[in-house]
């Protein structure tokens, strides 16, 4: 039956192409292999699949346990975990670390194309090599097209609104890179369509009119902060809650400055009360210190509103105990541990007062702080420094 | 157990390797917005900081209402080994010196002569640090083996600095073994500034002096 079909594609294929040398075998054989290899790539890959698959569960069987767990406990933040646990690794870039995800996750997709009753490829694009980003482009044509058509008869007349005269609004995203392009459209292009594809992209982006296109330009971008979506650096604003002996609402969040750890709790209907580790603001005896606890209180207008509680714990303190070192249990100094029960404290007033979460935002207060102490280098005085030269 | 073991296990993974670009990355971090009655207005629709994050706000910049950005600047300069707090005091000691200082002269004086003594400190030592602003500096530029001084023309908050410079390296030379302390003579050299007097104006004229006399050598610039 295969062999029918691939006789007749030929057939079809030889007479479709009428600038080519007449019929001979050779050519004729060519083509004919080129249908067959594919066949038989598509089957090797389902059946590789299936077997990558079964593998799978059966490893995951085998590490839940390894864990202790029962199979359907372990989801696939569990196993991420336990192959962090069983695979240590201190390699710097996560792509080269262990990992353990489902085959259809990791594996690369295999390329189908349908084919019509006489072993046809549908869609004269099938000779393009690459079909799905030539279809994107042409697409991105013919909408560039009916874009400036829209714009020419609509210009100045009352029937339609105002804003879809506009230009689209990117504000606040970019295109997608290359390589998140590629997982879309499960294809490899070359960096040079990537680029021709981008020019026509801003072209229809910078038409006046293309905002009736913008629902289509937004698949292929993606919001500027990272791809979370939020627009909070460091964790999230926590939830309320209420407590129940005094029924007072509080809101609670743990946070880090530097290698320092702070747990803050914020209560409502205070008397703007600071518990730092037993310490009131009043003994904190510098100025910049007592500065900086009260910055959230004064962005948001709340002072003498709520207390403040908070523990600090160093973070290499719980480090495992060497026997010749002792472990440090002193958290931050006169900067780094205010600074870490301010943003503690922010955040929980954001969830307290919620008015005040744009001005607390604004100043800087829900961001976590990335910056850390360099390192020092070897054979150099400081981070950066390097000694002075001198002959000899 | 288990829980304590994943967790070192995951202490282990952390890469403690340096970085040695900014931890900011400048395409997603704006600088943050310090100023309160500027918070309290909606920010502009086409501001990046909308859709991008804020950096964090620095420690020195908590909106308080005593903050000066001229005094700020002047603990910063007069900062020796990172002992800040330590040049805070210094700084802030001065300006209750002067305080003090000017309270006295107003409530001895008469009424006329009441209305021109300003009792502010910051107002005083805004005065005092704009009367000793350089218009010019001298550079060190190599031509042939020779080094001459050469006069640049320099920015506004440049020139804060030189004279910010100037006035501490004169009260630190004064205050050197301990004779007197560096706010007393820092309380003094504000307040003679202020009437265009002291050390400082004179170390300012010295240079504007210097760079007139080297005026041949301004085609050495650039």
């Amino acid at each position: 039956m295969l062999r029918v079909t691939i006789a007749r594609s030929i057939r079809a294929m030889s007479s479709a192409a009428p600038a080519s040398a007449p019929d001979s075998d050779a050519s004729v054989r060519k083509i004919g292999r080129a249908l067959e290899t594919y066949l038989k790539h598509s089957q090797q890959h389902v059946a590789m699949m299936e077997k990558h698959r079964a593998e799978f569960e059966t490893g995951k069987r085998h590490l839940a346990k390894m864990m202790g767990l029962e199979v359907h406990e372990l989801d696939q933040e569990a196993i991420d975990r336990a192959i962090q646990y069983l695979f240590p690794s201190g390699l710097t870039d996560p792509h080269a670390r262990p990992v353990m995800r489902p085959p259809d996750e990791i594996l690369p997709k295999f390329q189908r194309f349908t084919f019509d009753e006489e072993g046809r490829p549908e869609g004269s694009r099938f000779f393009t090599l690459s079909p799905k980003i030539y279809g994107l482009m042409s697409e991105i044509g013919v909408k560039t097209q009916s874009v400036m058509k829209f714009y020419d008869e609509h210009v100045g007349s009352r029937s339609v609104n105002r804003k879809d005269l506009e230009p689209a609004n990117l504000s606040g995203s970019q295109w997608i890179t290359a390589d998140k392009m590629k997982k879309k459209l499960s294809e490899k292009f070359s960096p040079e369509l990537y680029a021709q594809i981008i020019i026509a992209f801003e072209h229809l982006a910078s038409l006046p009119g293309s905002a009736i296109e913008q629902n289509f330009l937004m698949e292929f971008r993606e919001p500027m902060t990272a791809s979370t979506g939020s627009k909070l650096f460091g964790p999230a604003i926590p939830e309320v809650q209420i407590c129940a002996e005094t029924n007072r609402r509080f809101a609670e969040v743990t946070t880090h400055c530097k290698d320092t750890r702070a747990v803050v709790k914020v209560t409502d209907a205070g008397k703007g009360k600071f518990n730092v580790d037993g310490l009131e603001l009043h003994d904190f005896r510098h100025l910049q210190s007592r500065e900086i606890l009260l910055a959230p209180m004064i962005i948001s207008k709340t002072l003498g509103r709520f207390d403040v509680f908070a523990t600090t714990s160093s973070i290499s303190a719980s480090l495992p105990e060497a026997p010749n070192r002792e472990p440090i249990q002193r958290s931050g100094g006169m900067s780094a541990l205010p600074r870490a029960v301010r943003h503690g404290a922010a955040l929980c007033i954001a969830a307290l007062h919620p008015e005040a979460t744009e001005p607390l935002r604004l100043a800087g207060l829900l961001t976590l702080d990335p910056r850390k102490k360099e390192r020092s280098k070897v054979n150099q005085p400081g981070a950066r420094a390097k000694w002075i030269w001198k002959r000899r | 157990m288990t829980s304590k073991l994943i967790k070192f296990a995951q202490k282990r993974c952390i890469s403690s390797t340096p970085s040695t670009f900014n931890m900011y990355d400048p395409r997603v971090f704006r600088e943050p917005v310090s100023d309160v009655n500027q918070l309290a207005k909606p920010l502009d629709s086409a501001d990046d900081r909308n859709f991008l994050f804020v950096k964090a706000m620095k420690s020195d910049s908590t909106p308080v209402f005593y903050r000066d950005s001229v005094i700020d600047k002047l603990v910063r300069v007069c900062t020796k080994d990172g002992e800040k707090e330590t040049s805070r005091r210094n700084v802030l000691g001065a300006l209750e010196i002067i305080k003090r200082r000017q309270y006295k002269a107003w409530a001895k004086a008469s009424d006329e002569e009441k209305k021109n003594i300003t009792v502010n400190p910051f107002e005083i030592s805004r005065k005092a640090i704009k009367n000793c602003r350089p218009l010019m500096k001298l550079q060190g530029v190599t031509r042939g083996g020779t080094t001459y001084q050469v006069p640049f023309p320099i920015e506004e908050p440049e020139a804060e600095f030189r004279a910010m410079k100037m006035l501490r390296d004169i009260c630190r030379a004064r205050a050197r073994h301990g004779e007197t302390h560096f706010k007393d003579i820092l309380a003094t050299e504000l307040i003679a500034a202020s009437q265009n007097e002291g050390a400082t104006i004179h170390a300012k004229q010295e240079l504007h002096k210097t760079c007139e006399a080297n005026r041949a050598y301004a085609h050495y610039r650039a």
